[in-house]
Order: C-alpha cells, then structure tokens, then sequence
C-alpha cells in the first residue's frame, strides 16, 4: 500500500531504520485508517480496506491507497462517493476488464476451483 | 464479452517486473512455506540416468503440493530455469506459449530469466534445500505462472483475477505460516516443528461459532481476525 516490499516490512519488524519518506507513508496511511474508523464508523478497518469495493470487480480500498487515490477512499469510506464512482475514478474500464466467462466455486475438498459459467 | 489475453506484470508502457517476485537472493525467508512459483537452485531432477542438478520453479497449485497440507507430495512437478539472452518484453507476453519469463530475477536488470514450461521435471522434496531457494513470487507472480502454466497445457486462457480467487487463501496461510516461524524458530530444525505447530493452531477452533482459524481463511472478511489472532498466540508463546 505504500509502495515497499514484503522484505522491507519484515525488516522494520526486526527493528531496522525506517526511511523517513515511509515513515511519513505510514503515518499518512494509520491517520486515513483512524479517521475512517473513528469517522464513518467502520468496525474492523483491516478488513474493509480488503474487501472489494463492488461485487463481480476485485478493487479493495488497498487498490486504490496503493495507486495514490487516497482521497477517493476517503470520499468512498464517507458515503459521499458511490461504489461504482469511485471504481470509475479508479479504472473507466473496470467492467470490461473484469468481464468473465468463468466463475468459482468451492470443491468437494473445501478449496475453490475455476469453472464456466452456465 | 471480453475476451482476455495473457498478462504481463504492469502496463504495456510501464512493466513492473519487481512486483512478479514476493522475495529475491538474501531477502527470501526461509520460514516460508514451499509454495507455487518457488525457484531453487540444485535441485535433483529425476531423469533416465538418475538425477540430474537443475534451477527449476515449482509449476503446481498450492493445494496439489501437499499431501495433508503440511507434508510436501512425494515428487513434485517443476520447470527448468534458464538464462535468456534478452529481456522478454511486456509485449510478448501474449505469446512465447512455452516459456514462463523470470526478469530480473537476482534483482539485476541485466540478468534475465525463463522457465521452459514444455520441459517439466520432476524432483524430489528432500533435495529442495531452503538454503538453495532465491525466489518466491508474489501473488501476483503466483497468479502470472497459473494463467501460462494451465494455457500451455489446455489452450485455455483464464483472467489472473480468477486465479487469484482460488489462490488467495493459501497465499495467506503461508505469509502466516511464515511470520509464525520468523518469530518463533531459531534454525531448521525448529522451523519443520514451529511450521507443524502454527498448521495445529490454524486448524484448532477459532472463537467464531465451530469454525477452525484455518475455516476463517476460507473468507476475505475474516482474514484479518486470524491475522490478530496468531500475532496474539505467538507473543504469548514468546512470553513463556
């Protein structure tokens, strides 16, 4: 979401430096996260940032913080954005591009598969 | 109905090669679980003569890894992993049916990579070594390889987004799987018991309704709660 790697975030765990450029990325990121659960209620912020945005479209809040369009998750977390805006803003060809001739479905064996769609 | 193409990791005008890769050279931990898209170096590949010392990159979804989520499969499907002389461009990637392309993968720009699909081997676990392994693929990565790997197969193009859906839990247990061996193993030896263990509480009962931690995977909302849930399991086993 703010452009490092897995690597680097598990470093920062092991309590190497972080950049002040990332540590201004980060802050930025808790602030949007505490104003959004504070704000507009949102219960368990980790989870609506990774859930997506409109049913049949796999764009999560993480998508859009992650292409720099911060304020549309904020407008899109208020209420004061539609789904279907803020998905537009972020791709104009997102029904195109995820306009499929499969589905998924959970197996015998509990695990998702790939099949057609009638 | 739109009909897709194989993907490239970017756009056309902007590849991102980096984000093919979850981990490369020194940054890959050796707490991760094996998993779909790993590349080893040495690895013993069964031939007519014995076996033979090749780079390769596991080919198989992660769910046909294992025999009981845990225990690798007695031998495991891979490709070769060749250099190439030249950058494959994004633009290509519609088509080279047979190859799966590794850019950059020691992290150079100038060292460039493929994995010939129409050559799989086959290895043995055991010679999979943890120390021999320089690359692990990113979701998207993982995602990429599915798309070329079952097309050359089956002439069959599915979107990534799809793969994607059916990979994505697996893709977290083993992120899990990992940070629960980063904290709690101190060799080897310790990550083969702490990975069996972090598997034993993922499949003990979570505190929603009869559902195992592992259950809750199964749902991108809940995702997050056994994340808490295991950060919280190992700082106590940290405490004692």
């Amino acid at each position: 979401m703010i452009g490092v790697s897995v690597p680097a975030v598990q470093k920062w765990r092991k309590g190497e430096r972080v950049s002040g450029e990332n540590r201004r990325k980060l802050a930025s990121l808790v602030a949007a996260q505490d104003l959004i659960a504070s704000q507009f209620k949102v219960q368990d912020i980790e989870s609506w940032f990774e859930m997506p945005i409109l049913d049949g479209a796999p764009i999560t809040p993480i998508d859009l913080w992650a292409a720099n369009q911060s304020f549309v998750v904020l407008e899109y977390a208020s209420g004061r954005l539609e789904p279907e805006a803020a998905l537009n803003s972020f791709d104009p060809t997102w029904r195109d591009a995820y306009d499929t001739a499969f589905e998924t479905v959970r197996g015998e064996d509990g695990h998702l598969s790939i099949r057609m769609k009638d | 109905m739109t009909f897709h193409d194989l993907e490239a990791p970017g756009s056309g005008k902007a590849p991102n090669w980096g984000a093919l890769y979850r981990a490369r050279g020194d940054e890959v931990s050796a707490s991760r679980p094996i998993f779909t898209g790993d590349i080893f170096e040495d690895a013993s590949c069964i031939g007519p003569q014995g076996t033979v010392k090749k780079t390769i990159l596991i080919l198989q979804h992660p769910c046909a890894l294992r025999t009981n989520g845990v225990d690798l499969v007695s031998r495991l499907l891979v490709a070769e992993v060749v250099a190439s002389d030249s950058l494959v461009p994004a633009s290509e990637w519609k088509g080279r049916f047979k190859q799966m392309p590794l850019p950059e993968l020691y992290a150079q720009p100038e060292g460039h990579f493929v994995a010939h699909l129409h050559e799989p081997q086959l290895v043995l676990p055991e010679s999979l070594r943890l120390e021999t392994r320089i690359a692990c693929m990113s979701q998207m990565g993982v995602n990429i390889l599915l798309q070329r790997w079952v097309h050359h197969n089956s002439r069959v193009i599915v979107p990534t987004f799809e793969y994607q859906k059916v990979t994505s839990e697996q893709f977290e247990e083993a992120d899990l799987v990992e940070e629960w061996c980063d904290e709690l193993a101190a060799d080897e030896a310790e990550i083969l018991i702490e990975t069996r263990a972090a598997h034993d509480w993922l499949r003990s009962p979570s505190n929603i309704g009869d559902m195992s931690w592992q259950d809750l995977l199964k749902d991108p909302q809940s995702r997050s709660t056994v994340r808490v849930a295991l950060r919280k399991q190992v700082k106590e086993r940290l405490k004692n």
